[in-house]
């Protein structure tokens, strides 16, 4: 990657992808610091391939039931429910 | 992967060949680029010309998600029981609640190898979980815990037959993952409705995606391999028709002129004719009859645009099965990106050797093979008793006490018939089958006739819910024995005074009068013959 | 003018009779306490109410423990002042006008200030450590795997571990006998492995004694260090020397990437881990104009400040198509390569010791600009957590009159080593 700043589009596609609502000051803003941050983060490129084994293995549980929310507890935080269910919005 | 997503786009590095095959050792990862084909966002021609120089070749590959039956979840301790209440099953970890974490269900996890030795699938010896990131409204997380290049079961396949011929088709994969919850559109359908209402009961439901190779040729094969999975994952326990939901099928579709099959053998694509290819993903179906009506149409719909020299579009279509139609969900074709990266939560699994130390019943097609050659059926009877598992587990502890073709005959058609008559399962024969068993002993040791078995006993026990004995006796069918007949024709010749009086005087005829009296007295199922004999030796003593 | 060490204050009473009887505890507030806020220093989440208590909460009320109130924290564990909370600063006890250091701040500082008698935070890259060293208290990174996660807010899941704050050593490690241990709801925890220590508590450990300690001190978390914080380091290096302990050089070639990978990870885990906030469930709501792209975004966009954006942001860069190779995955290169290198060395030494911080607390205000130099910062505490390995910060002296903590850093599960040590120095 060369050292031009990221580029708003780049800014806006990833804050599309993250689901983040950005003003158009906000993504100049990230656009400059992002370029910072990521040429920082180049010297990762200097590291060399280490192999990596995993300390456990095999964590299970029974199948059984267990303790479940009563559904005013699941609810309780929603800001919107309607007969036992949370409101979302539509998905079009 | 969910029903309203379209699949394909999810290789990490952009694939320059297709990798139609992979390899497993035990310590590199299993390495798949989850593309049968590139996504191309053009659409490609088929001009005419191309068309009249060879004939259409359809092409079709499946994603099964199969909703395994377990008692829980796959990552908490909630039920999976079916339930009419929104949201009754949850917990802070299937809700997604901040703080909640993820734990292996052991079930799902011997289910997902019992399903891998039966379809021959290599279990590497380490696998491991991914998340995949996307947002959804059903997606408690906004990522789903799936497998994405270690997936549980690798290369396997499932032999089906169609027409009289045998085909085996490759599973390529077979991996574990969480269901997402269910949506109501309220006010509108998916694409107008003016919100949403979401039940989190079915979030972390145990799924099982199973992909096959690009092997089917026709819409037929397809749904011949998804009635033989359907049997062999109910032989194993692990799935269930009946339930809602419990079959969710995606298809890709390509048609391909056969002169651009580099190998001119239509079983051998090759991977640059898959490739320049357009293909269609058909979501949204349910059953394997579903699928071939959907392949179907799909499949005419392609090949007349073909033959009139139109575009067929690369897209995502939605079966409507009510109107028997695809429709395009061309909306919704976006370049997704979904960012996989190892779930940390769940330390990875090492059970390669679980393959050997968890035991799979016999399955259906050996059982078939088995049940011709042990029992002496034909095909025909010997599909029918394997039809389902308890089926044949009947059949089996009855034609152990009995001859294996009264069995037959009995399982398969009476009992059979009956039941399909009724919109009966033998399930709901639960606890009762042990008096089905009684009735074919009645029968094979002739204490009552076959008829009646068949159309008085049977038909009883099932609607009237009664034992045979009680049936029998209160029918007064018990084929009769030979004191009860002794005791009729001593009755008869005390109350009948005249007719024997009639009979010793020489009247030969009188006697046919006295068998009458007996026949009544032993409701008509005592033998004629035998009672003029018992009558004649009881009158000369 | 108030400290804002608290962002709720309430009292729940334990059992009556345990280990932590007649013990106040306060708790950050990204533990889950059920029935009380729990707002991880963010708007997105200021009317939260957990329906369930993390296992940690559990065991500290199983133990008697008294829990006064739910602290103050940068804004979902992101940062190294407290600063980014949504509900405002936290002043620091031990020095006015300073950052308590974060993202723990309140807890370090409730401790520091008398307002409970242990604390509760969470360090997904040193978030325990720099505000015990800041605060001049005693923090605990425990081994990853040692305490359970069950109930915190995700962060960074596969870097982060809960521990406790004390004004002693012995103190801490008390509390740290409370919360650790396996959990069936924590697949990541695990039982440690037995040695001849195991059946001892960790309190039983705090005996000072240092006689025969090989330190390790690698050279790389001295470099380009406040001079102030490396005369008070050397200093209590001398008083652990003087009690029997000895030293050496090390070095760690690795240290040099740890602060990217650190922050490539986590970055990367944090916007998955964060993912699930859409208002649907719970927290901030987008409403129902619009689609559902539509309503997240905006919920986000409210719900979240600066930091947490920017994290989201360049953890969603990082793993996205075309750049996962580049950024992640060499990540977790320098990761492996970094726990061979702390294995290495540990096999040389008992404990490695370096400044907690390579600079005394920051003034209010001063590091907010430029969120590249306050990564830096860390440097001397991602590692560890990089090597899933365990570390205590105890309070070392003065520099200017500003705290600075000595960081000791143990081979997985040796939390007794570092209490043995640590004690020797209060």
């Amino acid at each position: 990657m060369s050292d031009d700043a990221v580029s708003p589009e780049e800014v806006r596609h990833v804050a599309e992808l993250a689901r983040v609502d950005l003003a158009d000051d906000e993504v100049d803003q990230f656009a400059r610091q992002f370029a910072d941050i990521l040429d920082y983060f180049e010297t990762l490129d200097e590291v060399p391939e280490v192999d990596r084994e995993a300390d456990l293995a095999n964590v299970m549980r029974p199948d059984e039931v267990r303790d479940t929310l009563e559904r005013e507890e699941a609810l309780q935080n929603a800001t919107k429910t309607e007969d036992g269910y949370f409101k979302g919005p539509n998905v079009s | 992967m969910a029903p309203h997503e379209s699949s394909f786009v999810t290789d990490i590095e952009p694939a320059t060949e297709h990798v139609a095959g992979v390899g497993i050792d035990g310590l590199a990862p299993y390495r798949r680029v989850v593309t049968f084909y590139p996504h191309q966002p053009e659409s490609r021609v088929m001009t005419a010309q191309t068309v009249q120089q060879g004939d259409l070749v359809t092409v079709i590959g499946l994603e099964v998600h199969v909703q395994l039956e377990t008692d829980t979840k796959i990552f908490c301790g909630c039920s999976t029981e079916q339930t009419d209440e929104p949201n009754e099953h949850v917990c802070p970890v299937c809700l997604g609640l901040p703080g909640a974490l993820p734990v292996l269900n052991e079930g799902a996890v011997e289910a997902a190898v019992k399903i891998g030795k039966a379809i021959d699938a290599e279990i590497p010896e380490e696998t491991r979980f991914h998340r995949k990131n996307y947002y959804y409204p059903d997606l408690p997380k906004n990522f789903q815990i799936t497998q994405y290049d270690e997936p549980i079961c690798a290369d396997g396949e499932l032999e089906v037959a169609v027409e009289g011929t045998r085909r085996t088709i490759t599973i390529e994969r077979a991996h574990l993952e969480e269901d997402p919850g269910s949506l109501q559109h309220v006010g509108g359908g998916i694409d107008t409705a003016d919100y949403t209402l979401v039940n989190y009961n079915r979030a972390g439901t145990p799924l099982m995606e199973i992909v096959t190779a690009p092997d089917f040729r026709s819409p037929s094969e397809v749904r011949a391999f998804l009635a033989e999975l359907e049997e062999v994952l109910e032989y194993l326990g692990v799935f269930d028709a009946e339930r809602d939901g419990s079959l969710r099928i995606d298809a890709n579709l390509s048609i391909i002129p056969e002169d651009e099959i580099e190998s001119g053998d239509i079983d051998d694509i090759g991977s640059s004719a898959l490739e320049t290819a357009n293909r269609t993903e058909v979501k949204n179906i349910s059953s394997h009859k579903g699928a071939q009506k959907a392949l179907a149409y799909e499949e005419t719909r392609q090949k007349n645009a073909i033959e009139r020299g139109r575009a067929v579009e690369q897209e995502t279509r939605h079966w409507d099965e009510s109107r028997g139609i695809t429709v395009s969900m061309r909306s919704k074709e976006e370049e997704k990106d979904y960012r996989y990266f190892e779930e940390a939560d769940l330390p990875p699994l090492r059970v390669a050797d679980w393959k050997d130390e968890i035991s799979i019943p016999e399955l259906p097609s050996a059982r078939r093979e088995r049940f011709q050659a042990e029992y002496g059926l034909d095909e025909e009877s010997a599909s029918k008793l394997t039809s389902t598992k308890q089926v044949a587990d009947f059949y089996e502890t009855v034609a152990a006490e009995f001859d294996p073709d009264l069995a037959a005959t009995w399982v398969a058609d009476n009992l059979l018939g009956e039941l399909n008559y009724r919109d009966m399962e033998i399930t709901d024969l639960e606890g009762r089958l042990n008096e089905v068993t009684r009735l074919v002993e009645l029968v094979a040791t002739d204490e009552i006739t076959a008829k009646n078995a068949r159309e008085t006993v049977l038909r009883s026990m099932l609607d009237d819910e009664r034992t045979p004995e009680e049936i029998v006796d209160a029918e007064g069918l018990g084929k009769t024995g030979e004191d009860e007949v002794q005791q009729a024709v001593v009755e008869a010749i005390d109350e009948n005074p005249d007719a024997v009086s009639d009979y010793e005087s020489g009247d030969d005829g009188a006697i046919n009068f006295l068998v009458g009296q007996v026949m009544q007295k032993t409701g008509g199922s005592a033998d004629p013959g035998d009672v003029n004999q018992l009558l004649r030796a009881e009158l000369e003593a | 003018m108030s400290a804002n060490i608290f962002i709720t204050e309430e009292t729940i009473d334990g059992v009556e009779d345990g280990p932590l009887a007649d013990t106040t505890v306060a708790v950050k507030d990204n533990i889950s306490t059920e029935g009380i806020l729990t707002t991880c220093g963010s708007a997105m989440l200021d009317d939260y109410v957990p329906p369930y208590d993390a296992t940690v909460v559990s065991r500290l009320k199983d133990a008697g423990a008294t829990i006064v109130g739910k602290t103050n924290m940068d804004e979902f564990g992101m940062g190294t002042t407290t600063e980014t909370s949504a509900f405002g600063a936290t002043e620091n006890p031990a020095a006015p006008g300073h950052v308590p250091g974060g993202s723990s701040g309140g807890s370090a500082a409730a401790v520091a200030a008398g307002e409970a008698d242990v604390a509760l935070g969470s360090d997904t890259g040193g978030s325990i450590r720099c505000p015990a060293a800041f605060c001049g208290v005693v923090g605990i990174k425990p081994t990853y795997g040692l305490v359970s996660r069950y109930g915190l807010v995700a962060y960074g899941n596969s870097l982060e571990q809960i521990g406790p704050f004390a004004t002693s050593v012995e103190d801490a490690a008390a509390t740290l006998d409370v919360i650790a241990g396996p959990d069936d709801r924590d697949a990541t925890t695990r039982e440690p492995p037995a040695d001849g220590e195991s059946d001892s508590s960790y309190a039983d450990a705090a005996t000072g004694d240092v006689d025969g300690l090989s330190i390790g001190v690698p050279t790389e978390l001295l470099e380009g260090a406040d001079e102030g914080v490396v005369d008070t380091f050397w200093d209590a290096i001398d008083d652990l020397e003087s009690q029997g302990a000895s030293y050496h050089e090390v070095s760690l070639p690795s240290v040099e990437h740890a602060v990217e990978a650190y922050y490539v990870i986590a970055m990367s885990e944090a916007s998955s881990n964060l993912a699930r906030f859409d208002g649907v469930r719970y927290g901030e709501s987008g409403g129902y104009d619009g689609n559902w792209n539509e309503t997240f975004a905006t919920a986000r966009k409210e719900g979240f400040g600066d930091e947490v954006k920017r994290r989201i942001l360049l953890g969603t860069y990082a793993l996205s198509a075309g750049y996962h190779d580049k950024y992640y995955k060499k990540a977790q290169d320098a990761r492996a390569w970094v726990k061979q290198d702390f294995d290495g060395v540990l096999e040389e030494a008992d404990v490695l010791a370096s400044p907690t911080m390579p600079v005394p607390p920051f003034e209010r205000g001063e590091s907010l600009d430029d969120p590249l130099q306050m990564y830096l910062a860390d440097a001397n505490t991602v590692p560890v957590n990089l090597a899933d390995l365990p570390a205590i910060s105890v309070p070392a002296g003065e520099t200017d009159g500003l705290p600075v903590g000595l960081q000791l850093v143990g081979p997985a599960f040796g939390e007794r080593e570092l209490i043995r040590a640590g004690s020797a120095l209060s």
